[in-house]
């Protein structure tokens, strides 16, 4: 099963086991990941899963829709790493895959 | 009725807590048999991680077509159960039709929703005020509250309310498969009478938005339209009327839990409560019913292709390796938000940030501008109803 690295701002580490299929909100969801709080769900509707994804995991994941940047628009501290972990599927390719969360004052 | 007979009975003396068999199966047979309401069986999964994988596994189909799918009573087997729109319906269409209507439930939409919903609930508690206890709460403030906020936001005109309202009930829990084809029916006659208001004068609501940019470029046929609208209509108040109400009496029933409720003016904690409160009451009781499509090992048990599932997601939110000490409410529980009260992967409710919003805002309000707010019956009079998907309390008549 891939091992997705979840990385806090205070640089607390979660190295979790994703079953291929689910998303990175989800494999963080229940492992509480602290700062992914997904408050829709994963519906693309929030903006609450936002993530920074390793430089040298960006060109392998599939580009995110209109929905997702416009999402992504109204968040803070947007970055060219940004993407919304609940759209990000895990596959073994990802297996890996290092994001990390946001400081966020909410 | 025998054990194996699903949903089992609930014991009255705590009306919060999921039937004690289901618990029971949770410790000693996590994963399975029962029998449903037109005598077929289906595998029952009650832990939180057998339940996600379940949910995250697309070898678990939400599709009725499929032979075996265990529907939830004969009201939906003829109405939402036939729909193709996005709770029935599996990738890749799922995610393109929910992308059709998922902005109109963002966060920035609530956001702008918020001032109206707090209008409707300081109305709704004037009323109150105005009307002199005892009074039920439940055809006032819990079931007009999302009536109107769900009429605002699909566009639905509020004046029809006792119309769709009546129906919708009927379309998710008659008992006669005649009574909810026609109530659906009405229902569906109902929303293409709205459409044809759109097309002529379109506004600033989902219905709109579905007509004039999805239906008229042709992304949508219009019967799509009609039955995403009538879910949403559907799945948008009867829910959340529901919910209102039995926190309403959870809180009641917990008098620390209320006191601090009634003081705070943290909306990090009010947050925290509510999301507690949709864990802790499951409302959504009949849970999330799927079909296999492929041979899969859950929990132990080897589920077969056309093998019928029922996720019970209010259940899964009492499991003690996930909750510690479950069977309490604890407002200050820092993981609740693990909870899948609206479900877990692709079909976990879209409404959600709308629900918990009117929840939140409910809860923020209604104790401090009635802080001697009691039962005004013993709680033994009560009634509950669990024969559509949600379990709700049927009246609540209050004092102050």
């Amino acid at each position: 099963m891939p091992i997705i690295v979840y990385i806090e701002p205070d640089g607390t580490t979660h190295n979790i086991e994703v079953p291929v299929g689910w998303s990175v909100m989800e494999g963080a969801k229940g492992a509480a990941v602290r700062g992914i709080d997904a408050d829709c769900g994963g519906n693309c509707a929030c903006g609450t899963c936002h993530v920074y994804v390793d430089a040298k995991w960006t060109e392998q994941l599939p580009r995110g829709d209109d929905m997702e940047a416009a999402i992504l628009e109204s968040t803070s501290d947007v970055q060219p790493t940004s993407r919304l972990s609940c759209q990000i599927k895990v596959t073994e390719q990802l297996d890996g895959l290092t994001v990390r969360v946001p400081l966020v004052v909410r | 009725m025998a054990t194996d007979d699903f949903p089992p009975p609930r014991d009255m003396r705590c009306p919060f807590d999921p039937p004690p068999e289901l618990l029971r199966r949770q410790r000693e047979a996590p994963v399975s048999k029962m029998r449903i309401w037109d005598g077929s069986e289906a595998w029952v999964v009650t832990r939180y991680q057998d339940g996600r994988k379940v949910l995250g596994d697309e070898r678990f189909s939400a599709d009725p077509k499929h032979a075996g799918f265990p529907e939830k009573n004969v009201a939906y087997a003829n109405t939402l159960g036939k729909d193709r729109n996005i709770r029935a319906i599996d990738n890749p269409e799922h995610d393109i039709m929910k992308r059709m209507m998922v902005r109109d439930f963002t966060v920035k939409r609530v956001d702008e929703i918020r001032p109206y919903i707090q209008k409707l609930v300081d109305e709704q508690i004037d009323e109150m005020l105005a009307h002199g206890p005892p009074m039920d709460i439940i055809p006032g403030l819990a079931v007009t509250l999302p009536t109107m906020v769900i009429c605002e936001l699909l566009g639905v005109p509020y004046a029809e309310r006792e119309f769709f309202g009546g129906r919708a009930k009927a379309a998710l829990a008659a008992p006669t498969a005649e009574q909810a084809l026609a109530a659906g029916q009405e229902l569906n006659e109902f929303i293409d009478r709205i459409i044809e208001l759109k097309l002529r004068t379109p506004a600033n609501d989902m219905i709109s938005r579905l007509v004039h940019e999805q239906m008229v470029p042709g992304h949508l046929a219009r019967s799509e339209v009609i039955s995403l609208s009538r879910l949403m209509l559907v799945a948008g108040h009867d829910t959340t009327a529901g919910m209102i109400g039995l926190s309403i009496l959870a809180l009641l029933q917990h008098p620390e839990a209320l006191a601090e409720v009634r003081a705070s003016t943290d909306p990090a904690f009010i947050r925290n409560a509510v999301d507690e409160l949709f864990r802790y009451l499951g409302t959504t009781h009949a849970g999330r019913r799927r079909v296999a499509i492929a041979e899969v090992e859950v929990g132990g048990q080897v589920i077969r292709p056309n093998e019928g599932v029922i996720v019970l997601n209010n259940v899964m939110d009492r499991d003690e390796s996930v909750f510690a000490d479950a069977a309490k409410l604890d407002l200050h529980r820092p993981n609740t938000r693990a909870n899948v009260a609206f479900g877990f992967g692709i079909h976990q409710c879209p409404g959600q940030l709308l629900a918990r919003a009117e929840l939140q805002i409910v809860h923020a309000t209604l104790w401090k501008r009635m802080p001697t707010l009691r039962l005004a019956v013993p709680l033994e009079q009560l009634h509950f109803f669990e024969g559509g998907s949600n379990y709700e309390v049927s009246e609540l008549p209050l004092a102050w």
